[in-house]
């Protein structure tokens, strides 16, 4: 009997782990000398409304729940903003978030970045 | 009529709803930087020009005569540590003018000829392409902010009538200049410069 329930206890653990929806997490941290950057995204999906010098921001993406497709490929876009001034910017280079991936961007004053302008 | 109320009332209500969003908005001054990139809606004003008259001489016997040369050019000058270039003053054309006098060198005239100068004060890079780079241009880093500045004309070139470039030296040339806030061009003034 205690055998039994051993093995159902086990069974269930392993039913609870596989159920677990995969996930992949994007972090990006803004490094950039007295700027804001807002409404940071990767390919359309939103990391981070807003972050301050130093300020890093996280986003989670889940597999099931997020209804995502993986790879997810695309340049990290964001408006630049000190004072009464904006300006939008992607980066140069393309970033890719895989499943179960865990991805770290740190924009500094180095990092290369355009506008379609 | 209960029918005709049942149809007429959210229409009218729709309608009540949307008009508000008809009007105009609050003064909304919007300023656009000199870089198409750059959207803001302060109006602040940045110093990025300056202008200066050069108007060369010699003398002769004892008596002042001014230059006459289609331009002066490759005007060296220079702003503290910040900010230093060369340029070109506007060109005239000889033709309309009526020389008094000439030396082996010059034509020459009794009244001052004032050559001018046009300069953009800006350090901002032909292309930017970096987050410091769009950083430094919204925290307006490539302006002369308001304040005292030493500025020196170093030197200049000036062409005789045989077509060749003499370089002046003016190193004695320092003069100060105060940039205003709200203020977008500036006059350092007119300078004569004797032509030894």
């Amino acid at each position: 009997m205690k055998q039994k329930i051993y093995l159902f206890i086990l069974f269930f653990a392993l039913c609870l782990v596989s159920c677990k929806d995969k996930e992949a997490v994007i972090e990006v941290k803004n490094s950039v000398d007295n700027v804001l950057l807002e409404n940071i995204s990767i390919n359309g999906y939103g990391i981070s409304s807003r972050l301050l010098p130093g300020e890093t921001g996280k986003r989670v993406f889940y597999e099931e729940s997020d209804d995502i497709s993986f790879p997810i490929n695309g340049h990290i876009e964001f408006y630049m903003i000190s004072g009464d001034s904006r300006v939008y910017l992607k980066t140069k280079e393309v970033y890719t978030l895989d499943l179960e991936e865990k991805l770290f961007i740190d924009i500094t004053n180095k990092t290369e970045v355009e506008n379609p302008l | 009529m209960k029918r005709t109320t049942m149809v007429w009332a959210p229409i009218i209500a729709l309608f009540s709803i949307l008009l508000p969003s008809c009007s105009e908005e609050d003064d909304y001054y919007p300023y656009y930087s000199y870089d198409s990139s750059i959207y803001s809606d302060s109006d602040k004003v940045y110093m990025s020009e300056m202008i200066l008259f050069i108007r060369p001489y010699i003398v002769e016997n004892g008596e002042r005569k001014y230059i006459i040369t289609e331009k002066i050019f490759d005007l060296r000058l220079k702003i503290n540590n910040f900010w230093s270039g060369s340029f070109d003053s506007y060109f005239f054309d000889l033709s309309h003018l009526n020389p008094q006098d000439q030396n082996d060198q010059y034509f020459l005239s009794k009244e001052a000829i004032p050559y001018p100068f046009s300069i953009e004060i800006s350090t901002v890079p032909d292309e930017l392409l970096t987050a410091g780079d769009y950083s430094n241009l919204l925290n307006n880093r490539w302006n002369l902010q308001p304040g005292a500045y030493i500025t020196q004309i170093q030197s200049f070139y000036i062409r005789t009538i045989e077509g060749k470039d003499i370089l002046v030296t003016t190193p004695s040339l320092i003069v100060p200049l105060e940039i205003k806030e709200g203020v977008a061009s500036v006059n350092l003034g007119t300078f004569d410069i004797e032509i030894k």
